[in-house]
């Protein structure tokens, strides 16, 4: 008896340590979903507090505020046009670098290699400044090109498709030559389908990245056209009136396209996190 | 198609020296065989036939014609890797349709040539499935089907059987013979596994540390090995191989302090045996060549271990005289009737039939007559 109630404490508190640290991280989430649903004025008066209030007035008008008081269906399209652009074409760019890298041999291919590891530990608000400069001579702010070409090569990404494509066995390229087919279409037809683990990785790591990303349009989109929604919420912050309860929902509408993302693509993700971290 | 290897040689860029000077010619419809321990190159030949590699130097020749510039699409060769290599994404029908789609044949065509690998190799009954779910030896025949579909020039085979268990294994092998020469494509099969290559090869190529040790038909490797290293490779087990000096005036072999007349050997080796007189020697004897008797004639030897295989017997000696070497091991065997047992650890003779003796050199090359 004594035995099994030591086991039950410990228990106990091994739980209420999970469940706290979880709690740190599900708190801002579940004030942010119930304070959408709140009317503005009783947002800041506490997460619980006032549920039983909130729960026979729960609304959608804070949702439909944020349509009224801004274009959001705009920046919406804008940061699906910018982020799916990225990681369509950050997949290709990436994919297609760590193959090169990966299989073939050509003169500095170990120098690349080297370069693009040490690109990995520059972060991108060291060199934001210089672009900015480089790009606006070029006359691009205020466009969706600045926002999407920067961010198409990852040297993160494209060091995960290396050491994928490492970890293939070389016979199915090796199988793929002799049955005739050239080098592009055995990337092409027999590489790309066997990677499908790798490929939803990056796509939802850039995918995140994307979305969020905020210093960058920060300093290169003004026009309202092509703003994406990570600046759009924060101008809409400084637009009087501030109500909490839009800002929430604005917030809400916001995170839902990546939870559908990672809900339908979660299942290769893992796959594709433990098979890069097998090899690297 | 005949192909002709002439002078070939690969390094590879960690300076490790694959292959050394081989010049071989395979026979239009024949099956070689190409055998020897691991890391012997073989596999390596293999490659640089399928053009996955390219040779250090030396030339390849197809029918004639050089095709050291082509690359392994424009050869028409076919390969059955090891790991079979199968495409796990596509079923077995895309598996055997991927080389006809690649050569761009029309629809109808494809089909045909399906309909024949299928019946030739009986896959119809998992033609829908994913490589995954099939056993060892369907996989096996899928992968020669591939090769096949595309109607090859040369058919290149790397160890295929090396993944299957021992009775599969023997199944199959008589199925590919059947099937080579049914279809009467060059073929060039690499195995580690000198049984294989004595029951498959038309002819049979031996390498050793990069260089071709004899070409020849399973017979003859096995009459007549070149070096001593074919002679204790082919067999199972292979040749014994014991060191002696050579005296000429009686014409007797020393091994340890016994003497063995080497005059039976005369006819088969002649001149080659008294071009040298005191030379060292190594004798040559078959497991079956070697007579085991408790009657104390000829040389005293003491019975290390036995193996009973059934129909016959193995029986492991050593000399009661240390002065002896051995080059084919610590110990040598002979092989007897299943009858004949002998307690482990007893004291026996051993004598030899001379008739049956292979003389080499020094450095393991066959003596021959001059």
């Amino acid at each position: 008896m004594p035995l099994n109630f030591k086991s039950n404490v410990i228990k106990f508190v091994r739980y209420s340590l999970i469940i706290s640290a979880t709690a740190i991280y599900l708190v801002p989430i579940l004030y942010m979903l119930l304070g959408s649903f709140k009317p503005d004025d009783h947002v800041l008066s506490g997460i619980f507090n006032k549920l039983q209030y909130v729960a026979e007035h729960y609304s959608l008008q804070n949702f439909r505020d944020v349509f009224e008081r801004v274009d959001f269906k705009r920046y919406l399209a804008n940061s699906l046009i910018i982020t799916g652009c990225v990681v369509f074409f950050g997949l290709v760019v990436n994919a297609m670098a760590g193959y090169a890298l990966a299989r073939f041999h050509w003169q500095g291919r170990k120098l690349t290699l080297t370069i693009i590891l040490a690109i990995m530990i520059i972060p991108m608000e060291a060199t934001a400044v210089p672009l900015f400069y480089q790009l606006s001579i070029l006359g691009l702010r205020n466009t969706y090109v600045v926002q999407i070409i920067p961010f198409i090569a990852n040297a993160f990404f494209i060091v995960l498709f290396y050491t994928y494509f490492l970890s293939l066995p070389k016979e199915l390229e090796e199988a793929a030559y002799m049955d005739g087919a050239s080098p592009w279409r055995t990337f092409l037809f027999i590489v790309l389908p066997n990677s499908k683990p790798v490929l939803a990785s990056v796509a939802i790591l850039s995918f995140l990245l994307q979305w969020g990303n905020y210093l960058w349009p920060l300093l290169m989109v003004s026009d309202e056209n092509v703003r994406p929604l990570s600046l759009a919420i924060s101008t809409f912050y400084t637009l009087p009136p501030l109500q909490w309860g839009d800002l929430f929902a604005f917030g809400v509408l916001m995170v839902l396209p990546v939870l559908i993302v990672f809900i339908v693509f979660q299942k290769w993700f893992v796959q594709g996190v433990v098979a890069s971290s097998h090899k690297a | 198609m005949p192909i002709e290897l002439r002078d070939i040689c690969k390094t590879f860029d960690n300076g490790l020296k694959a292959l050394n000077h081989i010049n071989l010619t395979i026979y239009q419809g024949e099956l070689l065989v190409l055998v020897g321990p691991s890391g012997c190159g073989k596999s390596t030949l293999l490659r640089l036939l399928a053009g996955l590699d390219k040779p250090s130097s030396g030339d390849i020749v197809f029918a004639g014609e050089g095709v050291l510039n082509q690359a392994p699409q424009q050869r028409n060769v076919a390969m059955v890797f090891q790991n079979y290599a199968l495409y796990p994404h596509k079923s077995v029908r895309e598996n055997l349709l991927f080389p006809l789609v690649m050569q761009k044949l029309d629809k109808q065509a494809q089909q045909q040539r399906l309909n024949t690998v299928v019946q030739l190799l009986s896959l119809q009954s998992f033609l829908d499935q994913r490589p995954h779910q099939l056993s060892g030896g369907q996989k096996q025949r899928v992968a020669m089907g591939r090769a096949l579909v595309r109607e090859p020039r040369l058919f290149l085979l790397d160890e295929p059987l090396s993944n299957l268990d021992a009775k599969l294994r023997t199944q199959i092998r008589t199925e590919i013979t059947a099937l080579q020469k049914k279809i009467n494509i060059t073929t060039v099969y690499v195995t580690h596994d000198q049984v294989e290559a004595m029951t498959l090869g038309q002819r049979v190529a031996v390498l050793k540390d990069g260089e071709l040790q004899q070409l020849d038909e399973p017979s003859v490797l096995y009459d007549k090995p070149a070096t001593s290293f074919v002679a204790n490779f082919i067999g199972n087990p292979g040749m014994n191989l014991i060191h002696a000096t050579y005296n000429d005036q009686d014409m007797t072999a020393k091994i340890g302090q016994q003497y063995l007349s080497l005059k039976p050997c005369e006819m088969e080796y002649g001149e080659s045996l008294h071009t040298s007189p005191g030379q060292e020697l190594i004798l040559g004897i078959r497991p079956e060549a070697l007579n085991l008797n408790s009657k104390k004639a000829g040389l005293a030897v003491k019975v290390i271990a036995q193996e009973n295989l059934g129909h016959e017997n193995l029986i492991y000696i050593q000399f009661n005289d240390t002065g002896i070497q051995i080059e084919s091991g610590d110990t040598i065997v002979a092989r007897v009737k299943h009858e004949v047992q002998f307690e482990v650890g007893t004291d026996v003779h051993v004598t030899v039939d001379a008739t049956k003796l292979h003389l080499f050199s020094k450095n393991g090359r066959r003596l021959s007559k001059l």
